[in-house]
């Protein structure tokens, strides 16, 4: 018979805490990775789709359907081309937010819907909202369709004192209202959101 | 002390081919952690706890029981074998080495499981071993133990997520849609809007002058919720507003500081409000509340009585039908409780548990 040396020892202490280690290292890179994005608006989850535009039309004449752009995100704001500062701001917000996202960003569509139907011709409004990005779309209808969708909307709308030659304000929420690629509200933003915040939760709705 | 020879044979495992007998719990063997083929001469032993434990031979009984992965038994020992303590203390029974598992194949192409018992077979019955378990196990065993380790990770992350939707540490109000926007006048003739409800939190409720016994719970509903909120609930900075909507404009408009004052509404807290334009009001209320209300003989109506909660972003935290759901008060004051604590807690990294509680809707 041969015999062999044999060495019998317990496993090194150090091994199974570089064991552990791994193991931590593991739950901390999967907390990180399956972590809840953070949006910069709040957060809805409607059990219903978003309220449709009923009767209005985009700036070409086109019906406003919203679903058309189930597969992408859709911006939603309500102005009008007179606004004097919150619309300028918000739409040039959003659009730097596109171009964070570069190619994505053709996944976006910025839909205004006016709040004064009495000054914003369709005309007024393409040449209003492709100023921002060409891509940009205006909506309206009657005045009674505006306020429905609107008032659907959460957007609260209060036409000031004067007339069209006057001149007047109107006073409206100016949220902003992302709905996502299965046509879900799904964000509200207020005014002031990030061009680089915003994109980036437009990302993490794109999926 | 007892000698150190070393009585594993090549018969049995042959020293090029048993570079190591991994994976061997306490649980298995209270004696033998890991065994290690090394170089010739090096005989060393330890227990699980650091003390030495020297492998001198197996009893010929252990021995015969000894068996490879492939279910072919006994391996040939021609020595008998014994197990010693290191420090000499005693004899380590084989009787008490029940097993050492989770050969790895790489470090050894000739054992599997090493099993003692009383006789072939022993306690743990290795005679079954098929192809199939040997491949199977072959398999399992070429797994590097860090990925083990990280499986079982995961697994546990998996129990924490399946625990935190079960147990619900942190709960939250569904988000459930956007308030409408609206332009009412209240009690006081002031205008009251959406914008001006943005930043409070706010339940609406919905009834009309002539309205008697079918508006009585929202009445009571609202002036209990309206009196015990302060010292129920907590919405730190956040102020909480009731309202309750008139759908009859036309009776109503020019009497709401009578009906607010016969509910008890002090127009602070509480308001009565309602718009002019019925047209515009039922758009608020039909589409935006989601409020059933139709005129019927005699200047009443049938409505489907309910409250809507409504958080500081104007999005709908919670619908309440009080014709059908008894303790209403209790259920929304508990309500605006947790909306409370999502609003006081929700920043910073606790924003994301209160994410994830959204997640996987803990709800109450």
């Amino acid at each position: 018979m041969t015999t062999s040396p044999i060495v019998v020892t317990t496993r090194r202490r150090w091994e199974r805490l570089a064991y552990v280690a791994v193991g931590l290292l593991g739950v901390a890179v999967a907390l990180v990775a399956f972590r809840p994005h953070t949006f910069s608006g709040a957060v809805i989850q409607s059990p219903s789709p978003a309220p449709a535009l009923e009767g209005l039309t985009f700036h070409d004449g086109r019906p406003a359907e919203l679903w058309r752009f189930d597969g992408d995100v859709t911006l939603l704001f309500f102005g009008y081309t007179h606004c004097p500062d919150i619309c300028p701001t918000t739409l040039a917000a959003v659009a730097r937010a596109k171009e964070h996202m570069g190619s994505d960003g053709e996944r976006v569509h910025v839909v205004m819907v006016t709040v004064d139907p009495a000054r914003d011709t369709a005309d007024d409004l393409e040449s209003y909202v492709t100023h921002f990005d060409p891509s940009f779309l205006g909506a309206t209808g009657t005045a009674q369709a505006l306020r429905s969708a609107a008032t659907v909307y959460g957007i609260h709308v209060e036409v000031g004192e004067g007339t069209v030659d006057s001149g007047y304000t109107v006073d409206h929420t100016a949220s902003l209202i992302a709905i996502d690629t299965d046509g879900f509200v799904r964000v509200v933003y207020p005014t002031d959101v990030a061009p680089d915040a915003l994109a980036s939760d437009l990302e993490e709705l794109l999926g | 002390m007892t000698g150190r020879r070393s009585a594993f044979g090549e018969d049995l495992f042959g020293s090029d081919a048993v570079d190591a007998v991994d994976g061997a719990s306490t649980d298995q063997s209270p004696v033998v952690g890991d065994l290690v083929g090394g170089g010739a001469g090096t005989v060393a032993a330890r227990r699980f706890d650091g003390r030495p434990v020297d492998l001198e031979g197996v009893t010929e009984d252990f021995a015969a029981s000894l068996q490879d992965r492939s279910g072919d038994e006994p391996l040939n020992v021609d020595v008998p074998l014994v197990i010693g303590d290191g420090d000499g203390a005693g004899v380590l029974e084989p009787q008490r080495v029940h097993s050492v598992d989770d050969v790895d194949a790489r470090q050894s192409r000739t054992v599997g499981d090493l099993r003692s018992g009383d006789g072939a077979g022993g306690e743990h019955d290795q005679g079954n071993g098929t192809e199939a378990n040997h491949h199977r196990e072959s398999i399992w065993t070429t797994i590097p133990p860090w990925s083990k380790w990280l499986t079982g990770a995961l697994g546990l992350l998996a129990v924490v997520a399946l625990a935190f939707a079960t147990f619900q540490p942190v709960q939250v109000l569904p988000r459930i849609r956007l308030a409408p926007g609206f332009s009412f006048v209240d009690q006081a003739g002031a205008g009251f809007t959406s914008d001006d409800a943005r930043g409070d939190v706010v339940l609406y409720g919905f009834a009309y002058g002539e309205c008697g016994a079918d508006c009585e719970p929202h009445l009571q509903t609202m002036a209990e919720v309206a009196s015990r909120v302060e010292a129920e609930t907590d919405l730190g900075d956040v102020d909480l507003r009731l309202v309750t909507v008139s759908f009859d404009p036309a009776r109503d408009a020019t009497r709401l500081p009578e009906l607010a004052a016969a509910a008890g509404a002090d127009g602070e807290r509480w308001r009565w409000v309602t718009e002019t334009d019925e047209e515009s009001l039922r758009t608020v209320l039909s589409s935006g509340f989601e409020l059933f209300y139709t005129e019927i003989d005699g200047g009443s109506y049938r409505f489907d009585p309910r409250f809507v909660l409504v958080d500081g972003w104007g999005v709908i935290r919670g619908e309440y039908r009080y014709s059908t759901l008894a303790g209403d008060a209790d259920k929304i004051i508990r309500h605006i409780g947790i909306l409370g604590e999502e609003l006081r807690n929700s920043k910073g990294a606790a924003s994301i548990a209160y994410e994830a509680a959204h997640l996987f809707l803990c709800y109450p």
